[in-house]
């Protein structure tokens, strides 16, 4: 029986697995004391503090969609998209956690008030 | 005369095999259709199955026409003809063929289906991952790469050494591969 893979096959797997942990290391890491709320909608963005219980309407190609914080933590309660997967991604608290709703084009996220410059996670 | 076994043994045409590996992508989305998703546009990617295995054994033009019928088909079964995530669909698809196809001739034999496979998931990632960024989420997109790739790679390592195992033991594709279509 000849061997499952090649030298070339583990030295692509290194590479992808290499690939995966910096962007892990780069959206997870840093998580200071103090998080902050980002949502991202509409062409609009708001970030907002998740100790205060707040409801946030934000427009998107489909209609609104409704983000609520309460408790230290944000979640999608009312959205106009077809599977609903953004409400069903249930609430999100710690840094680097998200929430992604397509069809609607809405996206909820908790990062680190510290590295609060979002241009840090781009490209 | 000719006899059964003579009809049976002319070989099919490569677009024979176009439209029974295409069945067999539609089963495949179909099945993966009823696996509940966590988060949108994250797939496993069962119905790339057909697509490896197809490498060898079609002309590249045929390949791109395989994904074709792939993307058609699974927007078809999960209902989102026409929107964004057929754009972002089709756009992983076929880049993923592009890079296979071209890894595939550049490695020749020092790189099995498993590695192949795992350069194709990367770059259907990658362009689904700059697509979100462009289109969709600008630079939060970048929040979704640690699960995506992640994931691709778990998915795509499996698929490859399933496809790699069959692609040895299938006497059926050797005899494809060698009539060479």
């Amino acid at each position: 029986m000849r061997r499952c893979c090649k030298p070339l096959d583990v030295l692509i797997f290194a590479l992808a697995l290499t690939l995966t942990a910096w962007s892990a290391v780069s959206v997870y890491a840093g998580g200071g004391e103090r998080s902050v709320l980002h949502i991202a909608g509409g062409g609009e963005r708001w970030i907002l503090p998740l100790d205060r219980p707040h409801i946030q309407r934000v427009p998107g190609p489909l209609g609104v969609t409704v983000v609520e914080v309460r408790e230290g933590a944000a979640r999608v309660v009312s959205s106009p998209c077809p599977e609903q997967i953004c409400i069903k991604s249930g609430p999100i608290s710690k840094c680097g956690q998200w929430i992604a709703c397509l069809p609607n084009q809405v996206f909820v996220t908790v990062t680190s008030a510290k590295g609060g410059d979002i241009d840090a996670f781009s490209f | 005369m000719p006899s059964a076994s003579d009809t049976c043994a002319s070989p099919p045409s490569g677009r024979d095999i176009v439209a029974l590996l295409a069945a067999l992508a539609l089963m495949l989305s179909s099945i993966e259709y009823i696996i509940p998703k966590p988060v949108p546009f994250l797939r496993l990617g069962l119905a790339n199955l057909p697509v490896l295995i197809s490498l060898g054994l079609l002309s590249p033009s045929r390949v791109f026409l395989l994904v074709l019928l792939k993307v058609t088909g699974q927007a078809l079964i999960q209902g989102s003809f026409l929107s964004v995530a057929l754009l972002f669909s089709a756009a992983g698809s076929f880049a993923s063929a592009a890079v296979m196809l071209a890894a595939k001739k550049a490695c020749g034999g020092r790189a099995t289906l498993v590695g192949i496979s795992i350069l194709g998931a990367l770059a259907s990632n990658s362009v689904q991952l700059v697509l979100a960024r462009l289109l969709v989420f600008g630079p939060y997109a970048w929040m979704i790469a640690p699960l995506f790739l992640g994931l691709g790679l778990a998915s795509s390592t499996v698929l490859g050494a399933v496809a790699e195992s069959y692609h040895r033991r299938s006497r059926w594709l050797r005899g494809l591969e060698a009539a060479r279509i």
